[in-house]
């Protein structure tokens, strides 16, 4: 290895423990802080002067401010219910405009690419009147509706993976009998691993991070229905901030496991879709 | 996710064109009745229902008070055996019910806590109903009026809950102004009495005296305390003569000269607002302008028995000692003008904020009571810090009457001074700041 090359490599190294180090500070504080005995904001230490565990059993505790079970369980029933129906519905309006060649087959598609173009918030007040009138406010069916609602405009990606693969195998399974559905279910499936763990991630996440449709949909103020987002963003009021600071940011921990074990649960297949090979030859 | 709604929107469009096509001209009777819309102006609606059907109410109140307002509203229950109620408790603090009533005042609370700043806005909304024009509704079920009711709350308190000679709210709470706390074992009680011999204590005790400078609800205690005024016009706007002379004779620059001689001193910290908290517990400070909420943070970092209260000091400006003031607020009970149930909202919100309740809160929460007996009371009259809150009002406490225009302006002028940006003696360059500040403050309401 010449001179040259070493320093490079050093170099290389230097920058990237130091970005790595930037990214990761903010995290290490956070988990730091969940263990902090002293409730409230305290910015002139980094680590606490003294650790406890009490914040997490206080986050599951019955007070209402700090009623996250009943937050837990309604953020994961939507994001649940969201997750599989906007999976189902993306993977499906990308396999039908992939596939199929129908009339109106082209403007539909260019019709949903400019509607995806618009941003959501702008239809947020009507979105919450429409609501109103169906009388859904307040409940996790409005919600989950709103997350759900033309999940099928987010195919572009999907449609995109499906027109790598083959027709050769479609054209296969038509020849021995099978039907749409059957091909769609065992052949494109199967071999779609990537972006269906893609879109099941994503349309996980969604509702598990969103704040601004959740605080407008859930407006009762009645903290059994909340979703985690807004219960955590209430422990920061003013009045609240130095009793409850420290369990927010358990809160924010705890958070972050259900994705992170969607996420390497997923993983797998993402990695297997990728390399498995299909038609040889 | 969010560019996902308009297709939403277009499939409820849909279901709309689909029910529009109904024939059946009841079933769209139906939907209209079940729209809350309708109570907003209905006298009907006013007078108790009495057929014993349950009554539907909810309310909101700031977290604190959750606790105490459960076991009130079980009372409440048991006070009207005759008719069933439902009643659900929501929170929502005192601070931020006017943004989140206005949202959607159909959908907000039949009965609400609010502070007192923001009764204007909420009446043009009509989000509270007109108590006074309730009054006989209210009288047939408690059997005295709402003037007899108000009359037992503080003048100052019912001066916060009128508009146009009308009663809007219900006085919960005062107390919602801010004063001085300090570190007894570092500075004394004389010391606190000056800006001056406060900084210089400070600075012997090697310690730091802090203050917001960065928000106009605390920065303008200067000026306020100087004879200044800002007062708030029907259409939102704000009237503001900070960069004139005051009805004292001071001038507006003066003022910030005074300001700037606080804020140059080394022992001085100028706190970034929402962040007093954090500093108390920081452990730097000896003495701090803050509000009753900070109490439990100045014992917890100085020690229980340390911690004094006191009135705000004096500030040297013009060549004479001025004293320091500020704003200060109550907080209101309100019964929501779109509520279904006016009536019964009236009777819970009076409930919610009688005598008992007052000595109840008080307990909860160390709030000041505006009911003039519970203010009397043994317990609440050897409360040091309510005293000390108390005296401020008394010695300069202006009922906080300003737009939301007036907030940014006058922040932007307090960071100024705070990070040293306007020097002492340079006349023209702090009149200019307070001429762009009072042009920002009055500008119209788009």
């Amino acid at each position: 290895m010449s001179k040259k090359r070493i320093i490079l490599d050093i170099l290389r190294h230097v920058v990237l423990v130091l970005l790595v180090a930037f990214w990761l500070i903010p995290i290490v504080w956070l988990v730091a802080t969940s263990f902090s005995a002293y409730p409230g904001r305290n910015t002139s230490h980094f680590f606490p002067e003294e650790w406890t565990f009490n914040n997490y059993i206080a986050l599951f505790g019955s007070d209402t401010v700090a009623n996250f079970k009943a937050w837990f369980m309604n953020t994961f029933k939507i994001a649940v219910v969201c997750c599989i129906v906007s999976t189902l519905f993306t993977i499906m309006v990308a396999y039908a405009t992939s596939f199929f060649q129908f009339k109106a087959r082209k403007p539909m598609m260019n019709v949903a690419v400019i509607l995806n173009l618009f941003p959501g918030v702008l239809s947020m007040i009507s979105v919450y009147f429409i609501l109103k009138a169906l009388n859904l406010t307040n409940t996790h069916l409005g919600l989950t509706l709103v997350y759900c609602a033309s999940s099928g405009l987010g195919f572009l990606i999907a449609k995109g993976f499906f027109d790598t693969v083959p027709r050769s195998l479609c054209e296969a399974a038509k020849l021995d009998g099978a039907s749409q559905a059957r091909t769609f279910f065992t052949i494109i499936m199967p071999l779609s691993k990537p972006i269906i763990v893609y879109t099941i991630i994503s349309s996980f996440l969604m509702p598990w991070t969103d704040f601004v449709f959740a605080k407008m949909i859930l407006n009762s103020g009645i903290s059994d229905m909340w979703t985690v987002a807004i219960g955590l963003y209430n422990m920061l009021e003013r009045s609240l901030i130095n009793s409850y600071f420290s369990i927010f940011c358990a809160g924010g921990v705890v958070v972050s496991i259900p994705i992170s074990i969607l996420f390497v649960i997923m993983q797998k297949f993402y990695v297997d879709g990728i390399t498995g090979g299909a038609v040889k030859g | 996710m969010k560019k996902k709604i308009l297709a939403f929107i277009m499939a409820a469009a849909t279901c709309f064109s689909l029910t529009a096509c109904n024939t059946d001209p009841a079933g769209a009777g139906n939907s209209n009745a079940s729209n809350p819309d309708a109570g907003n102006s209905n006298a009907g609606d006013s007078t108790p229902a009495g057929d014993g059907s349950a009554i539907d109410l909810v309310v909101w109140g700031p977290e604190e008070d959750q606790t105490f307002l459960t076991g009130l509203i079980e009372d409440f229950k048991k006070q009207y055996p005759d008719q069933t109620f439902n009643i659900q408790l929501g929170v929502e603090s005192e601070a931020t019910a006017k943004d989140t009533v206005l949202t959607d005042p159909s959908a907000a609370a039949d009965v609400y806590a609010f502070a007192s700043d923001q009764l204007n806005a909420l009446v043009a909304a009509s989000a509270l109903a007109n108590l006074t024009d309730l009054s006989d509704a209210f009288k047939a079920i408690t059997g005295s009026s709402i003037d007899d009711i108000m009359a037992q709350n503080i003048d100052g308190a019912v001066a916060a809950a009128t508009k146009d000679g009308k009663y809007y709210a219900l006085p919960l709470g005062a107390g919602n102004n801010f004063f001085m706390f300090y570190d007894k074992s570092k500075i004394t009680a004389d010391d606190v009495k000056t800006w001056s011999s406060l900084l210089e204590a400070a600075s012997a005790a090697g310690k730091k005296a802090g203050m917001v400078f960065s928000s106009g609800w605390y920065n303008g205690g200067f000026f306020l305390g100087a004879g200044f005024t800002a007062s708030m016009n029907d259409d939102g706007t704000t009237n503001i003569d900070w960069n004139k002379t005051s009805a004292d004779g001071i001038s507006g620059v003066d003022v910030v000269e005074g300001m700037i001689t606080i804020a140059s001193n080394p022992a001085f910290m100028a706190i970034a607002d929402n962040d007093i908290s954090n500093q108390i517990a920081s452990g730097e400070l000896c003495a701090v302008v803050t509000g009753s909420w900070d109490m439990l943070t100045c014992e917890t970092a100085w020690g229980a028995e340390n911690v004094g209260v006191a009135k705000l000091p004096t500030y040297s400006c013009a060549g004479k000692e001025v004293q320091q003031g500020c704003y200060s607020g109550f907080k209101l009970m309100g019964v929501n003008g779109m509520s279904k149930q006016v009536g019964w909202a009236a009777v819970l919100a009076e409930f919610l904020t009688n005598e008992s309740a007052q000595m109840k809160r008080y307990d909860a929460r160390q709030l000041a009571p505006t009911n003039i007996k519970a203010s009397e009371s043994d317990a609440v009259k050897a409360n040091e810090m309510l005293a000390a809150s108390i005296a401020q009002d008394a010695a300069c406490g202006v009922l906080q009457d300003v737009g939301d225009k007036y907030w940014d302006p006058t922040a932007t002028l307090g960071e100024l001074i705070a990070q040293g940006q306007l020097k002492s003696g340079d006349t023209a360059a702090i009149q200019a700041a307070l001429d762009t500040m009072v042009e920002g403050v009055t500008a119209p309401v788009e």
